[in-house]
Parts: C-alpha cells; structure tokens; sequence
C-alpha cells in the first residue's frame, strides 16, 4: 500500500473543505459496507496501466455499486478508515481518462475512479455547494482537425453519459471539445499519442 | 463555471474583463514574408520566358520590383522556365516599344515581357507592359495599369495572372490569397496561435487574430471580403466572422457543444457549420441574413467538415455512420444522402475541385497507416494519390482547380505544400517561426 501524497493541484486545494466533508460521508458510509483492497500498482507515468481492485460486500439497503466492471483480482484486505481515505483521494486525483484510437468508447480501467468522482460531486451538491463540473475531450493529431474536434466531444459525451447514469444530475456537467488542439504532449509517436487521447476532468 | 455564463451575455464585455484574446489588427504592414517559399518541383517541359527588367527611370521611391515579383511568381508555378537576365539581347530596343523576333528565338525564349514605369504624380504610378509570342511573332498582351506604393505588389500579381491566362489557357491565382494558422510556443498548453492572410507567394503576411486559445478552420467568404473561423477565446470553440477591411467581428454561431468547420456557401446566402447542441456533431445550415439555423444532418453518428459545391446544391461532408469513416454527399435542397467513398476505413475532410467533377480528401492508407491527400473523380470513382508524407491535412483547392494547398509535417513541425492536381509541381511553406497549418486558398479577388 503507497503513502498518500498531499501533491493536491490548486484546484484540489480550493474544493478541499468539499473533499473533506465528501470523505467524512463516504468514509462512514463505506467502512461499514465494504471490505476493499487497492493495488497500487499504478504509476503516475505509466497512465495506461491502472489496475483497482475492488471487492463489495452486500449491506441493507444502503449498498451502492461502486466499481462496476471492475475485474476482481482476488486480494482481499479489511483496512482501516486512514487506509480508505487514502483509496478515495487518489481516484479523485485521478482526472484524466485515455481511450483507444479512433473510438470514444470508455475503457474498463476509467470506472473506478469516476465512481469516485460521480459519489464526489453528488456529495458536494448535497452539500449545498454551488458545482459543476467540466468535462474536455482531446485527442490525437492523426486524422483531420474538425473530426478529431467531432471525436473529442464524443469522448468527453462518453464520460458525461458515464456520470449521469451515476446519478450525477446533467445540469452540473459541461462538455468542451479541442480536438487535437491542446496535445498533452507533443510529438509524433504512439507515446504522445496516447497520452493525448483522454478526457480531462476540471472541477 | 465561465463559459456557462458566457451565452446569454454580450461578448465584448468579457473579452476586456478577462482579456483572453488581443486582436491583433497590425496592418497595413509591409513586406514582412513569414512564409517562405521552397520549389520542390516543377514541370518537365517549362515554357521558356524572357522578363526583361521594367524600365523605372522615372520612376522615383517605388518600394519594390514589378519584374522582381513577376518572375518569382512564374518561378513558383513551376511551369516556366525563366531566362536569365545576362543572355537577353536588345532590352533598350524593346524599351522604345520594338521587339527583334529573331534575336529572342535564337535564345529561345517562347514569351518576353516587357514594361516600364513612370510617376504620373506625386503617389501613383503606371506601368505599360507587354507580352510577345516569340514562335508566332506576335504581341499578345498590350496593357497598362496604374497603381500607388500600396497596391505595388496587387499590380505585379495582376500582370502574373494575366501572362499565366495567356500562355497557359487557365487563369492565373497570383492575385489570391492564402489564410492559415501559425502556432508557436513550447509549452503544450500555452502556445501562440495567429490566424494570418498572405499573398499567394508566402508575401504580405498579416496577422489577424491572435490568441493562447486555439484558431482553427478558416473559411473565406465568396468575394474573399470576410473569413469565418473557429476561435476558443471564450474558452470553448465559437464560429467568428471577421471583415479583412474593417477587422470588424462578429461572434456568429455560439451555441452550446461544438461550433466548428465554418464553410461559406458559394451563393453568399449560407454558413455550413457543425453543431452538438450538447449531443451530436451535426451539420447546420445559418442564413447570413437572417441567421436562421436549418438542420442539414440528423444522425446519432458524426457529421462534419461541410464542403459547397459550386453550384450551393450540394454539400460533401465527412462521417463515421457506417463501416469507418467517410464521405457522403448531401443534397441541400431534398437532404438526400449519398455515400461518396467505399474503400480503406478513413476518409475525411472532402473538398471539390474546380467544376465539381473530382473532390480531394485526406485518406488513411489501410497498409502503411498514413494520412494523404487523395483525389477521387465524382463520376468514375477513380482515385488519385497527391502527397507522399504520413501526416497530410486540410486541403484546401486553388480557384482555377489548378492547385491543392494542404499541411504536412516535416522534422516534427507542421508546414504547407502546394501541388498542383497534375502532380507536375511541387512547393513548401515553412513558417520561420513555428509552425502553420490550416490553409484556405481564398477565391479569385477580382
């Protein structure tokens, strides 16, 4: 299990206090609902590899599925509140979610953390805060600039309708498409390619 | 967030309270080439032409060469081999308005241009040029042209096209203009975009817009007056029309999702653009009177990237409803669609060529995976390969049909090449200080 590093960008910084009171209700609600286990196997550079595992347990009626999709990898832990905690913020830091080529098509990998974000911004409105979100879709430069402007919105619609069904209300989800306008990294080789193809939360 | 906001309120107010975006109206400017030219290639059999140095002895505080332009603007297209100035014989003869067919056919030159340039008053000039058939010993173009320090370079690329019309039967395009946008900066997320206007040969660049946001797809309008473009200085792609004169704006189609792929109908009577609305990427059509939008596609695929017919009946546009992505062509009238390409799995960004009887497309090679410019002939479906790199985009066609502008990458940087349809001829523009892309051929202007 990786020590949590408090490498929040400033955004994160500014909708902590939402964070906190997000996690105060997440961490009661999902103590005693879910026995979870995180392979932190992943790496903040390796961005296509990124591997949680996740086991639920059934309560009452307050059971919520979290990590759908997820592929159960079997390591079953009980950790503690600290641990918990930990999980949740680094799937929050998680904003950036990568597609194959051509395809706005959501990879499996992207569910667990947008669970998160989507219990993250139901919780914050609950709150009362006045939120929204922005949803950015890139992609690579191959193939023409107005279709890849076309791609990316699908993307971004992808995540978006990925939300929504989480019951994210539609109303606090904004999309914006650059196409391949804004690489994340520049260059012409898979590498850059890849990193460019994604979906960028901003909060 | 901002551009939640942004819609229901006037735009310049946000333009100055968050000063996203310097418009940048810097002209008139002089001289200052940006792109640069580099001939590739050219034709195998170049007519030879003479163009003997314009007489300009009264000719005071003229800012630069006619006969300089004109044989750089010969050179450039590549089907002309220009003679050189040491080997022409009885250039004082030809002053006084005399030509020596003999002399000129012993160095056979096929065509000699002459001229000369007087001050009339204080700030305009005339020039009297003409243009002789060395094979059948005639005088084929006898003309004059007045012009002020201004419009120097207009003349000179008046007098290109109209030797070009006389010697090759197809009217020249010196006198249009190229639109594109440069990019610079090393940081990915905060680079300089300009969208700039040139002359033909690379001259005369003039940045019109300026912006960290990105610009993208330019679209002249018919009488090469106005562009439309997408800017994202209001944080999110809106369709911008601006006047060359003026450099007046306006903010044209901001709708929420994309408003993208600016395409003026060559009637002047609509701007295809494509729209989400939050859903779907489809094709609008916007009255420029009246701004009506009217729906042209309705697809839950993508449709985009419009292109006119000249006739404004018919609109080629780019989707991936069926079996990858490719060219479909709608009518405007019926919204009747016709499936256009049937090979490979990317084909994008349709643009017809002169007279409607071929269009070009940017097509991915299904065996090497790179993106070219390909032409296919409406009627036989014939197919024709016209750039050879990896990464070739945004063709945009010359008015005579004569030529294709697109973008290409070289040593990792994005330049543009122009070809012409018949594969002879070949060009670069680099841009000296980054890169550019995104080129539109304007219509002829005038």
């Amino acid at each position: 299990m990786h020590i949590f590093h408090t490498k929040s960008s400033s955004v994160f910084a500014k909708y902590r206090t939402i964070y906190l009171k997000f996690l105060s209700l997440m961490v009661v609600f999902l103590a005693t609902a879910c026995t979870t286990s995180y392979d932190s196997a992943q790496n903040e550079r390796d961005l296509t590899e990124t591997t949680v595992t996740v086991e639920e347990t059934e309560t009452e009626d307050q059971n919520i599925v979290l990590f759908e999709g997820v592929e159960d990898e079997g390591t079953v832990e009980a950790i503690n509140e600290q641990e918990l905690t930990e999980q949740i913020l680094k799937m929050l830091e998680i904003r950036t979610f990568y597609f194959n080529f051509d395809s706005h098509a959501m990879r499996n990998e992207a569910l667990a953390a947008l669970d998160i974000h989507a219990e993250a911004i139901k919780a914050a409105i609950e709150l009362g805060e006045n939120f929204s979100i922005v949803l950015e879709g890139h992609t690579d430069e191959r193939g023409t600039r107005e279709y890849n402007m076309a791609l990316g919105e699908k993307r971004a619609e992808s995540v978006g309708r990925y939300l929504r069904v989480n019951g994210v209300p539609a109303n606090v989800i904004d999309t914006i498409s650059y196409g391949e306008e804004r690489p994340a990294a520049l260059g012409s080789n898979e590498q850059a390619w890849q990193k460019n193809r994604r979906v960028e939360i901003r909060y | 967030m901002l551009y939640r906001l942004l819609y229901p309120l006037n735009v310049g107010f946000w333009l100055i309270c968050f000063g996203i975006v310097i418009a940048a109206f810097s002209w008139p400017q002089s001289g200052h080439t940006q792109l640069l030219i580099e001939i590739n290639e050219g034709v195998t059999n170049p007519v030879p032409v003479a163009i003997v140095p314009f007489s300009s002895q009264k000719a005071e505080g003229l800012p630069g060469n006619l006969s300089e332009i004109i044989t750089n603007d010969l050179m450039i297209s590549g089907q002309f081999r220009l003679l050189h100035q040491k080997n022409m014989p009885d250039t004082d003869m030809i002053y006084s308005g005399r030509i020596g067919y003999e002399d000129w056919s012993r160095i056979r030159a096929d065509y000699v241009l002459a001229g000369s340039i007087e001050n009339t008053d204080g700030t305009s000039y005339k020039v009297r040029f003409e243009l002789f058939d060395i094979v059948n010993r005639s005088s084929v173009v006898r003309k004059q042209m007045i012009f002020t320090k201004n419009t120097y370079r207009d003349t000179a690329h008046r007098i290109s096209d109209l030797v070009y019309e006389q010697i090759t039967g197809v009217r020249g395009v010196f006198s249009t203009k190229l639109a594109y946008v440069t990019v610079s900066g090393k940081n990915p997320k905060k680079r300089q975009h300009r969208l700039e206007i040139s002359d033909s040969d690379g001259a005369r660049a003039k940045v019109i817009l300026k912006s960290f946001e990105p610009i993208m797809s330019p679209s002249w309008s018919p009488d090469s007056k106005k562009i439309a473009y997408v800017s994202f200085e209001l944080g999110r792609s809106n369709v911008y029309v601006q006047n060359l004169e003026t450099g007046e704006r306006e903010l044209f189609s901001g709708f929420r999702g994309i408003n993208g792929s600016p395409a003026w109908s060559p009637d002047g009577q609509y701007l295809a653009v494509v729209l989400s609305r939050g859903a779907n990427p489809d094709i609008h059509l916007i009255n420029l009177s009246t701004k009506k939008v009217e729906r042209l596609t309705r697809h839950p695929a993508i449709d985009t990237e419009p292109s006119w017919s000249s006739d404004s009946k018919n609109i080629l546009f780019t989707s991936d409803r069926k079996d990858g992505v490719h060219i479909y062509e709608a009518d405007v009238a019926t919204k009747t669609i016709k499936r256009m390409t049937t090979t490979g799995k990317y084909n994008a960004r349709a643009r017809y060529t002169l007279q409607d009887t071929s269009f070009v497309m940017v097509s991915q090679d299904p065996d090497t995976k790179d993106y070219n410019i390909v032409s296919q002939n409406l009627v036989t479906g014939a197919k024709k390969l016209l750039s050879t790199s990896s990464l070739d985009e945004s063709p945009s066609v010359s008015p005579n049909g004569s030529h294709i502008i697109f973008s290409t990458k070289r040593d990792g940087k994005s330049i543009l090449v122009v070809v012409s349809v018949d594969l002879g001829i070949k060009y670069y523009l680099p841009y000296s200080r980054g890169e550019v892309r995104d080129p539109a051929w304007s219509p002829f202007v005038y």
